[in-house]
């Protein structure tokens, strides 16, 4: 009898022990894939944010035009540059389009594209949700509309963005947001 | 389940969990390597920034610092400039290259380079003497016109540098006791009367014709003065500059650029005439006369259409741009003086900036 009791008592600690780590296991693994999802998603994040920054740093160099800006808009912005810096100047447009789908998993997600001149346009379709631009004057006004006098003034752009996951784990995206104001010197 | 078949499962357990916990703690390294790499990107910008910005302050207290930093520690990493005389499309410029570092020496190490063209002080190419005209011109009384370089007190002559005294593409006349000195082949030849033919240019020809304009003067479009541009600074107000049509509102002594734009045929006679850097007198039928100036000192250049009775100190030069001046082509008959000085003119240039580059006087940037 005792024996008996003995295997019953091991047999129920034992199971527990099997599901205590069977949850920990199941835990631990959704973290790690969490964790996953989170550093390719913040990947894509300074992926974005590198293409952008160095783009927009370069905006109205070898520029001699008092207009270096030539459209704005919330989502939208056109800018003149010697890009490579190789005396060619160059349009550089960059548009994102919130309601186009990105053919992601996630819906969430549409596409930044990036357009050299009337070169075919280049997407970047890492999970953005959401790109906003602002555009600043040298006393720090916001300027809005695309009459000239208005485009020579801006001296800062604005830029966040908002990005998730391409795809779920465990029906959740994992997002980021950035935000930031670039004052290329070209402009001023 | 045999206690065995239990140490055996837990076991299995366990590495399982040790290979997924290792994973987790990679992912985790690799979202702060993520972010350490940005934050190391943005401190080498940083540094490279602020090295462009510590060279363009040596260079605002000595316009002739090419000397550089070599590497060095700044902030968090090091830094490392040059500075060189450079052009930018034809513009002359001083080439600032800062090249920031962020755990420098390391495997991670980032670097950024910050490059700047600022503008460089420059005598236009076509100042070619102390006075240069594009009209019969003559000098009485007791006037010296001196193409030797002068300091900017206009005391101290710098050997071998100067310009020739008189340059015009018509013919200049030297009477009462007007002297004319300059620098001819290196030579140097104090004023006198009269005046050595070497520092005299007359009946010159020039390729392409004599400028225009003031902006023309200054070399226009090809080293960054297209038409308009002496204007828009002096509008600009920037440095202390003054455009005006009502020259009677200004105020001595002048600063940057003034630009004084009078009716068809106007005269200003503004008397002392005092202060610093350019001086353009000009309308669009190129009439405007500046004359009557006297007793005052102004060290810089003046444009103007046409010049009669300069009887301040001028040190610097003057050029006109009328071929029909009047008065008699007298450019001074009194007690006046005009005394060439490249640095000067450079100080005048060097704050003739175009006004969408404010005070950093940058050409361009590229980072």
């Amino acid at each position: 009898m005792q024996v008996i009791l003995d295997i019953l008592g091991s047999m129920v600690i034992g199971g527990l022990l099997i599901i205590m780590m069977l949850n920990l296991n199941s835990n631990i693994s959704e973290s790690a894939a969490t964790q996953t999802f989170n550093n390719i998603t913040q990947q894509n994040l300074t992926t974005v944010s590198d293409i952008l920054e160095n783009d927009f740093r370069k905006m109205g160099y070898h520029i001699f035009d008092s207009v270096k800006v030539t459209y704005t808009d919330t989502s939208e912005i056109k800018f003149q540059t010697d890009l490579y810096g190789d005396s060619a100047i160059h349009v550089v447009r960059y548009y994102f389009n919130p309601a186009a789908v990105s053919g992601q998993e996630n819906t969430n997600t549409h596409v930044l594209y990036r357009q050299i001149d009337n070169k075919p346009q280049m997407p970047i379709n890492l999970g953005l949700t959401k790109v906003r631009l602002w555009y600043y004057s040298g006393a720090g006004n916001l300027l809005t509309g695309n009459s000239t006098a208005t485009l020579a003034k801006i001296r800062a752009i604005k830029v966040a963005m908002s990005i998730e996951s391409v795809s779920a784990w465990n029906k959740k995206y994992s997002g980021a947001y950035w935000e930031r104001t670039i004052k290329p010197k070209n402009l001023f | 389940m045999s206690g065995r078949a239990i140490i055996i499962f837990i076991a299995g357990l366990i590495v399982i969990s040790g290979v997924v916990f290792h994973n987790i703690e990679a992912s985790s390294t690799l979202i702060t390597q993520n972010f350490n790499k940005y934050y190391l990107r943005q401190t080498a910008q940083d540094i490279a920034q602020t090295g462009a910005a510590m060279a363009l302050r040596q260079i605002g207290n000595d316009i002739t610092w090419r000397t550089g930093f070599p590497l060095m520690n700044l902030a968090s990493g090091k830094v490392q400039v040059t500075a060189s005389d450079s052009t930018f499309f034809g513009r002359k410029v001083i080439k600032i290259v800062s090249i920031g570092y962020s755990q420098y020496g390391t495997s991670l190490e980032r670097r950024d380079t910050c490059i700047t063209y600022q503008r460089r002080s420059f005598v236009p190419s076509f100042v070619y003497g102390a006075v240069t005209t594009n009209n019969p011109v003559s000098a009485a009384g007791s006037m010296i016109i001196d193409g030797r370089d002068h300091d900017t007190i206009g005391t101290t002559v710098i050997p071998g540098q100067g310009q020739w005294g008189i340059w015009t593409t018509k013919t200049f006349v030297q009477s009462g006791a007007s002297m004319v000195g300059g620098t001819a082949a290196g030579t140097d030849y104090a004023p006198a009367n009269p005046g050595n033919p070497a520092v005299i240019k007359q009946l010159q020809i020039l390729t392409g014709g004599y400028p225009g304009t003031p902006d023309s003067v200054m070399g226009a479009i090809s080293i960054g003065y297209p038409e308009g541009t002496l204007k828009a600074i002096a509008q600009s107000g920037i440095n202390g500059s003054r455009y005006t049509t009502n020259p009677a509102t200004l105020t001595m002594p002048l600063k940057g650029v003034t630009y004084v734009e009078l009716p068809s045929a106007g005269t200003w006679s503004p008397g002392p005439l005092s202060g610093s850097g350019i001086l353009v007198v000009h309308n669009s039928n190129k009439n405007s006369l500046l004359s009557n100036v006297n007793g005052g000192i102004f060290r810089g250049l003046i444009i103007s259409d046409d010049i009669v009775h300069l009887h301040d100190t001028i040190v610097g030069a003057a050029v006109s741009l009328t071929l029909a001046p009047s008065a008699g082509n007298v450019i001074g008959n009194g007690t006046g003086a005009v005394l060439f000085s490249k640095t000067s003119i450079k100080k005048a240039t060097e704050v003739a900036v175009m006004p969408p580059n404010g005070s950093q006087n940058a050409v361009a940037w590229r980072e």
